[in-house]
Formats: structure tokens, sequence, C-alpha cells
């Protein structure tokens, strides 16, 4: 499958805009994937407008209305954190059905509070699904099979700060040390507040075409989409997926829905983790970060932690993860976030990532998690 | 807990638990088990979500589990969840019980040095407010069992 080309990205840094008006945001980072992919919006037939937090009606058809209005089809998005990946994968679909041949996507949120209470009424009556403790759960879990500790969650976070600070798209541009890190409240045990991803606002936006369009455009480092998946949870469920529910069965093991996505993924893309050179995974908080890399099987159950503590992860390492920083250092507008991986393999691949910059990778991975079992993989190839 | 016992106890969600007729009596979580492809729920409910089969016996859940995983939270939730003044970190955890299924809860305890994967663990309900009829709104917690 890669009869699909990135033709160009852009990106609004994330961060605290509370005076710019969520348009302009996004148009930031529209203008700036159009001019990357040398396009302009008359090339565009499809757009698809990501947005989790924000409750305008239309916001896609709105904020289209500041690059021309061509009559094209404008679709709202809402996949929770995994909102970028969805996107993606439509984008993908119209494109190799032959539906279309260009598509302006993109993703637009700004904060709207520091926790998601994401239960039926009476959970959240008693503050059992605010989203920090079913997270913390999972590390929870984590140190208990595999023996890892909250220093080993400092390490994922000092990593991802190291990096970070190097991103002019970032939100936390400083470096923190395990102590720190350690020393910052707890907001749900085991993890404290440099553990979690930040609520903020942001944008990124992605322009995807055929191959006939990225030849006509003159897209002189062609990216080419080798697997676009979405998954949502399988039965049995496991039992500390973040998700609303309350009642689970015991009585089989379920499949995580990122091992699932990834599976299929590796699949699509022909391809195996062994391949993966350079990778973005959902850091919700660090815990998640180690969780993902294995569910992803780019290591084994367990061994996410030691890899990191001998450097595998980092951007001289073996296989570089979240070399943006990931959400810890970024912050999370959730319907961007996903898309800004995608940026940040882009510029990986393309050799644009200036002082972060991995070793000449080829194949990429950005992988995403949102909010009640659903999982995307995207993986691309230069 | 209040002393007064006249006052009339509601669940915080109908079908969700037991409460205790009299002072001897224990309370229990209420669930539901598929006749048809023997899945079970905690919180009756009238179609099972796995084979949509309408067909679902009314069970008692068993009052002691095991501790699967737990969290502390020291921040409170946002609204509508009414923190305490001053605010108490709270326990959650998932409870495997016997019937097959792991049940999210609250904790009594909220010191994680006190808490382990495995731990023997059991129910007993705890008033959250009254509602405007004066009634005890009553919800479940787990606590282990010493």
């Amino acid at each position: 499958m890669e009869d699909v080309v990135l033709a160009g990205v852009g990106m609004h840094p994330f961060g605290r805009y509370r005076e710019k008006d969520p348009a302009d945001i996004a148009l930031e980072a529209i203008t700036m994937a159009l001019k990357d992919a040398n396009m302009t919006f008359k090339d565009i037939q499809l757009a698809l407008c990501g947005t989790v937090l924000l409750n305008r009606p239309q916001l896609g058809a709105e904020i289209l209305q500041g690059v021309g209005q061509t009559g094209i089809p404008i679709y709202d998005i809402r996949a929770a954190c995994a909102t970028g990946g969805a996107m993606l994968r439509l984008a993908r679909d119209a494109i190799s059905s032959g539906s279309c041949d260009a598509v302006l996507v993109f993703g637009i949120d700004k904060h709207q509070g520091m926790f998601q209470d994401l239960g039926e009424p009476w959970q959240n009556t008693l503050g059992m699904k605010a989203s920090p403790s079913a997270f913390a759960m999972v590390a929870q879990r984590y140190m208990y099979e595999y023996g890892a500790t909250e220093e080993d969650f400092a390490r994922v976070a000092v990593k991802a700060h190291k990096y970070g600070r190097l991103n002019p798209y970032a939100m936390f541009r400083q470096e923190f040390t395990i102590e720190q890190v350690l020393k910052s409240p707890y907001v749900a045990w085991p993890l404290h507040l440099y553990n979690f991803c930040s609520p903020d606002d942001g944008a990124a936006a992605v322009v995807v075409c055929s191959k006939k369009i990225a030849r006509k455009h003159n897209i002189s480092q062609p990216v080419y989409l080798a697997a676009s998946v979405m998954a949502t949870a399988d039965y049995p469920s496991p039992i500390l997926e973040p998700s609303s529910a309350y009642s689970i069965t015991t009585k089989k093991k379920g499949r995580p829905v990122v091992v699932a996505a990834g599976e299929q993924a590796y699949k699509e893309a022909g391809i195996g983790p062994g391949d993966i050179e350079v990778v973005e995974v959902q850091d919700t908080e660090s815990a998640h970060e180690l969780v993902h890399i294995e569910q992803l099987g780019l290591c084994r159950p367990g061994e996410a932690y030691h890899l990191l503590r001998e450097g595998t992860f980092d951007i001289t390492g073996r296989l570089p993860v979240n070399p943006s920083g990931g959400i810890q250092c970024k912050g999370e507008p959730p319907g961007a976030s996903g898309l800004g991986q995608v940026c940040e393999i882009m510029w990986q691949l393309r050799g644009q990532a200036g002082p972060r910059q991995v070793n000449h990778p080829k194949v990429g991975l950005s992988q995403v998690f949102g909010w009640n079992h659903i999982g995307g993989v995207t993986i691309l190839k230069k | 807990m209040s002393k007064s016992t006249a006052e009339k106890q509601v669940p915080i969600k109908e079908g969700m638990i037991k409460l205790p007729a009299s002072p001897k009596e224990q309370p229990s979580l209420l669930g539901s088990k598929c006749r048809s492809c023997g899945e079970t729920y905690f919180i009756r409910r009238s179609r099972c979500e796995q084979c949509q089969s309408g067909d679902l016996e009314h069970i008692e859940l068993s009052r002691r589990g095991k501790l699967y995983s737990y969290s502390i939270m020291y921040y409170p939730a946002p609204p509508p969840y009414k923190p305490s003044d001053p605010f108490v970190p709270y326990g959650l955890g998932w409870i495997e019980l016997p019937e097959g299924l792991a049940v999210l809860s609250h904790l009594t305890e909220n010191d994680p040095d006190k808490l382990r994967v495995g731990m023997e663990m059991e129910l007993i309900l705890d008033e959250l407010e009254k509602d405007e009829m004066g009634n005890k709104v009553m919800y479940y917690k787990f606590r282990p069992v010493k």
C-alpha cells in the first residue's frame, strides 16, 4: 500500500494561546502544510477537520473560509486522542479508492481544563473516571508485573524533556532531573505531575495525495503512507485499558487495542517491528510511553524500561522514541496531537528535524491511543 | 456515617447495590448473567452486550474479591464530584470477583503502602450525601480484609 503520498505538513506550536481564535491557530498550520506540498487550497478536493474539545458546529467549514471557498466537502472528525490517526485513515481510503486525489487533513484544539471526567454520571459524581487515575492504574500494574519503579517513569519524562527542549513546536522546553520529576506532586499515584502531558492549544495539518498529484506538484522528497490502521475494542477488553468501563470480563485475557492496530499495520506495510527506525508513541503520561513501545512489538513485554536505561530510545540510540519530546513536552490538544506526531515523523524522514534529527531513518511509525479503546497506527516510508 | 437509622437509604444508581434490610444483613453488588453466553455484568441490565440476548438472570456478586490494580487520586476530579474540604486523596482500584469479572471501585485505603496486588478485599457501603428528599445516597467501596 504505497499509492498514497504525504505531500506536506504544518504545525502551529502547541502551547497556551488564550487570546488567539482557534481558526487563526488552525490556519497557520494549514498554510504551512499547503506551502510544504507546493499546493494551494484550490488543489484540495476533500478536507477533514479534527477536534475533540471545541464545540463549534461545522468548525472545519468555518476555518476553511479563511483559505477561500471552493465548494469541496469538509467533515469534522472526533476520535478522542486518536483523532489524527482516524483522519489519516479516512484520507487514505478516499485516495486509494480513487474518489479524490488530494486531501487536506487538519486538527485543532484549545484546552478546557486539567482533567477530563469520562464516565457515566454516577461515576463522575463519585470521581471515579477522572482520566489520570485510569492511566495510573496501568502504571501500577506495569510496576507490579515487571519491576519498574517510579524512577523509571521519571526517566521517561527526563528523556522527553531532553529532546522537547530542542523542539520549537513544544510547550515545555526545559530539562528536568529524575529528582525534580519525583519531587513534583503526585497527580494519581504512582504518577507525578511531570509524568503527565498537559492539555493545551495547537494545530497540525497534513496534505495527503495520490502519486500522480505528487508528481504534478514536484514533491521533491515524497513520503509514502505505508499503513494506516484504526482499531477499537475487541472482546474481551483488557481490564486496565483506559475507558469508561466499570465492569469487565476476566474469563479470557483481552488483547490491547494498540497491539491489534500495530499487528495489522505491519501486515499492511509488509514489514515487521524490527524495520522501524523512528517512533512517535502516545505518551499521555510516562508509563504509557513504555507500555505502547511494548504493545507495538518494538521490544518484549517488560523490556522497555531496561532499554530506556540503556539509551536505546535516545535520538542517538538504536530506536529513537519521541524525538519531538512527545506530548509530555508539546502538551496535548487532542484534535491535533496525532497529526503532530506525523509532522515529526515527516521531518525526521526528510532530515528536517534540526538538532533533534535522528540518523537517516527511512521508516517511521506514529501511534495514537484514545479513551474507550481506540488505537491508531500509521507507518510512513521514504 | 450518620447515627440516624430512620432515614431511607437509596443507591446512587438503580440496580447497582442491594441495601441491607436490617443491620444483620450484608450488602452486595447486583449484576446480571446471560443465560445464553454466560457473560456476567456488574449492575443489572436487560440485554447482553456480547451476544445481544435478552435472556439474563439477576445475580448477586460475591462480597469478596482480589485487588487487581490501584491508584490514589491526589487531585480532586472535576464536578459533579464534590471534594471534601480539605480534600483527602482517595484510592481507586479494580477488584476481581469470582464470578469472572472485575469491578472498578473506590477503596477505603488511600496509602499505597497498605495496598498490594492480589490482596483480599471486601465490599462495604458508604453514604455519599443526602438527596433533596433527605434520603441517604449510598455507594460501594472495597476495603482490605484484616
